[in-house]
């Protein structure tokens, strides 16, 4: 399996949701490249766009640490300009749009909340500990 | 296939349905039953989003069906599609039950019934369910 590059690289994720997560992420205000998921997991709903509903948390170079659900809104419950409109397939490199017959929506990030205290919460989480790693925080 | 949630009839005739053998292998899922946790917000998150697929009337129900299908469910490995972390993945066929946890068996990622039942997690990436 490839390996995503390292924290300084413009993609520091890989995967499917790659795309899809950059652009929700940073709709946040996380900027690319300065934070990495962990504790991700497919939720078994295949959603519209492509992809499956996933599960898991973010950890900032700040060293906050969010938890998220991708999940997707059809078109008629409005559509955010940061958010983007998206139809049909995700492609490799992200959404496709105007598939003709295509659902109408959008990815969301259904839930997001803000995990108090992290480092006492995953101390002894290998995957925070590496997302740790991967963002050069000690 | 069963209907999610289902009673079991005995734990005997669920462990014989999952195909798990009584050995060593059924101490460790008991131990991860027992001692995994949740992740700061992810019981909530995820009984909200899957609750309703089974006959689950408070979150306390849903996180003990978690556990109860590592106690009975088929063991086996996949990866995190995102992250490439592996998971270990615990199936019952009895009650179409599926649980995630992270490889050292310390947290639960998730529980949820798959609408496809043993094709789902059959197919998730490098998974060992046979």
């Amino acid at each position: 399996m490839a390996r995503a590059p390292g924290p300084g690289g413009r993609r520091p994720l890989h995967g499917p949701a790659a795309p899809v997560l950059e652009r929700l992420f940073a709709a946040r205000g996380l900027r690319s490249g300065e934070w990495w998921p962990f504790l991700v997991q497919e939720e078994g709903t295949p959603l519209p766009g492509g992809l499956e509903a996933l599960s898991g948390f973010v950890l900032t170079r700040s060293g906050d640490v969010y938890g998220w659900w991708l999940d997707w809104a059809p078109a008629d419950a409005g559509l955010a300009a940061d958010e983007g409109l998206a139809t049909g397939r995700t492609g490799s490199g992200g959404i496709e749009t105007g598939a003709p017959g295509a659902p109408q929506g959008r990815y969301v990030l259904d839930r997001w909340w803000r995990v108090a205290a992290p480092e006492r919460e995953f101390a002894a989480d290998a995957e925070y500990r590496g997302a740790r790693e991967r963002l050069g925080l000690p | 296939m069963a209907a999610p949630g289902a009673p079991r009839a005995s734990e005997a005739s669920a462990r014989e349905a999952s195909g798990r053998a009584p050995g060593p292998g059924r101490a460790e899922a008991e131990r991860v039953a027992r001692s995994a946790t949740w992740s700061p917000g992810q019981l909530q998150a995820h009984f909200a989003k899957h609750g309703r697929e089974g006959p689950y009337a408070t979150i306390e129900a849903y996180d003990a069906s978690a556990r109860e299908t590592i106690r009975v469910g088929r063991e086996f490995t996949y990866l995190d599609r995102t992250t490439g972390a592996r998971r270990r993945g615990f199936y019952d066929l009895s009650t179409n039950g599926f649980t995630g946890v992270t490889e050292d068996g310390r947290r639960i990622t998730t529980y949820f019934h798959p609408d496809s039942g043993e094709h789902y997690v059959r197919g998730l990436l490098e998974s060992t369910y046979r």
